[in-house]
C-alpha cells in the first residue's frame, strides 16, 4: 500500500524542453556528441529541417497516457466504441475527437475475469505511442521482453499486481505494424460514472497490462490520508490541484516552493508535481 | 532465462535522447530506413555485449549512423568530422 515516503515524493515536471538536462553531468557523453553531429549533417544536407525536428519533439511531448485513459473511459461507457477499439483503436480515438492519422495501427485487447493481457514487444520496443506517449524504460528492457512471455505472472507481481490463479495471463506481442492497448477491467461500483470520472481510474500501467485500473476506494483512501476532500477539485487521473494557502495536506514546504501543485496517482504511485 | 528483477524506476529522458527520438522517427517516417533494418544493425551488426552495454537511444544513434552511411546519404568521414566539431 501507499507509504509515507511515496506520498511525500515530489517529481517536478520539467516543461522546459530547451533546457540542457545534461548540464550537470561530466563532460558531454559520446552519444550526446554523436546526436549533435548527425543532426548537423542531416540538417546541412537538407534531409530534415529544424522546424520539423522541433515539431516532432513537440508532438512527442504532447502525447501522454491521458489520451489512452480517455479512450478507455469512453470505451467502457459505450459498447459500440468498445467494439471499434478492439478492431481499430486509432479509429476509435478519432471517433472521440483524438486525431491520430498516420499512426501505426493499434488494437485494443480487453481484460476479463478469465483472461488478463500483458503487452510486450519481444523484438524491440513497439508501443502505442500516440495513445500512451513514450514507453517507460523497463518496457524496453531485455528483462521485460524475456519475462513477459515466459513468466508474466512474475512480472505482474513485481508491479504489485496479483491475480487469481484461475485467470490466464496472456502476453500480446506488438510489432512494427501493429501495437496493442489493454482495456483494463472496469472497477465495480462505477455503473453511473461519467466518462470524465472514469478516466481517473485508468492508469498507464493498466493499459500496458502490468497493473489494474484503480479502485474508487483507493482514490478515496488516498485523499483521506492526505486530508483532502473525497470529491475534491479533480482533473483526470485522480489529481487534485492545490494552491498556496491550503493546509493540512502534508505537502507544506513543497507548496511554498511551487505555486501550484498537482497531486495524484501517476502511473502507479502518488506523486506531486508543479504546474 | 534469469534476467533478475525488473528495474521499474521511471526515467525522464535527457534532451539529447529526446532529440534522437525525434530525428529517428522523422528519418524512418521519410523512408530512409525501416524499423526492421534498424533491428538488423542492433541484433546482427552489434555484438551481444555491445547491445547490452549501450543505452536505448544511444543504440538508435548507432543505427542511424550505420544505416545512413550504408545508404551513402552521408559518409563516415563526414560523420567523424562533425563529431570533432561537436566536441568543441
Amino acid at each position: 500500500m501507499l507509504t509515507d515516503a511515496a506520498v511525500g515524493a515530489a517529481h517536478p515536471h520539467d516543461h522546459d524542453v530547451a533546457a540542457d538536462t545534461d548540464a550537470s553531468d561530466s563532460p558531454p557523453g559520446e552519444y550526446k556528441i554523436l546526436e549533435a553531429a548527425l543532426r548537423t549533417l542531416f540538417l546541412s544536407k537538407g534531409l530534415l529541417t529544424a522546424t520539423e525536428l522541433q515539431a516532432e519533439g513537440a508532438a512527442m511531448e504532447s502525447r501522454t497516457p491521458e489520451l489512452g485513459t480517455r479512450l478507455v473511459a469512453h470505451a467502457w461507457s459505450d459498447p459500440k466504441l468498445f467494439d471499434l477499439a478492439i478492431d481499430d483503436a486509432i479509429a476509435a480515438a478519432g471517433a472521440i475527437g483524438l486525431d491520430m492519422s498516420n499512426a501505426v495501427p493499434v488494437r485494443a485487447v480487453a481484460n476479463t475475469p478469465d483472461v488478463h493481457h500483458l503487452v510486450v514487444c519481444t523484438l524491440c520496443s513497439c508501443y502505442p505511442r500516440p495513445l500512451l506517449g513514450p514507453p517507460p524504460t523497463w518496457y524496453k528492457s531485455r528483462a521485460y521482453h524475456a519475462k513477459a512471455v515466459i513468466a508474466p505472472r512474475g512480472i505482474l507481481r513485481e508491479f504489485g499486481t496479483e491475480l487469481p490463479a484461475s485467470t490466464e495471463i496472456r502476453a500480446v506481442d506488438s510489432t512494427a505494424d501493429l501495437r496493442y492497448l489493454v482495456i483494463p477491467r472496469r472497477p465495480a461500483g462505477t455503473d453511473d460514472w461519467s466518462a470524465d470520472k472514469l478516466e481517473k481510474l485508468v492508469t498507464r500501467d493498466s493499459m500496458i497490462g502490468v497493473g489494474l485500473a484503480t479502485e474508487p476506494a483507493t482514490i478515496a483512501q488516498t485523499r483521506a490520508r492526505l486530508g483532502l476532500a473525497v470529491d475534491g477539485n479533480d482533473r483526470t487521473s485522480g489529481c487534485h490541484i492545490l494552491g498556496r494557502g491550503e493546509e493540512g495536506h502534508g505537502f507544506g514546504d513543497l507548496v511554498d516552493r511551487h505555486p501550484v501543485l498537482v497531486i495524484g496517482i501517476r502511473h502507479r504511485q502518488p506523486v506531486c508535481w508543479s504546474v | 532465462m534469469n534476467e533478475g528483477p525488473l528495474d521499474i524506476r521511471e526515467d525522464d529522458l535527457k534532451l539529447y535522447e529526446r532529440r534522437a527520438d525525434a530525428m529517428v522517427i522523422l528519418l524512418v517516417g521519410r523512408g530512409f530506413y525501416t524499423l526492421d533494418a534498424s533491428r538488423r544493425v542492433a541484433e546482427i551488426d552489434l555484438s551481444a555485449d555491445e547491445y547490452d552495454s549501450i543505452r536505448y537511444y544511444d543504440r538508435w544513434l548507432v543505427q542511424a549512423r550505420r544505416l545512413m552511411t550504408e545508404l551513402d546519404v552521408i559518409s563516415e568521414a563526414e560523420v567523424e568530422r562533425e563529431i570533432v566539431v561537436a566536441r568543441d
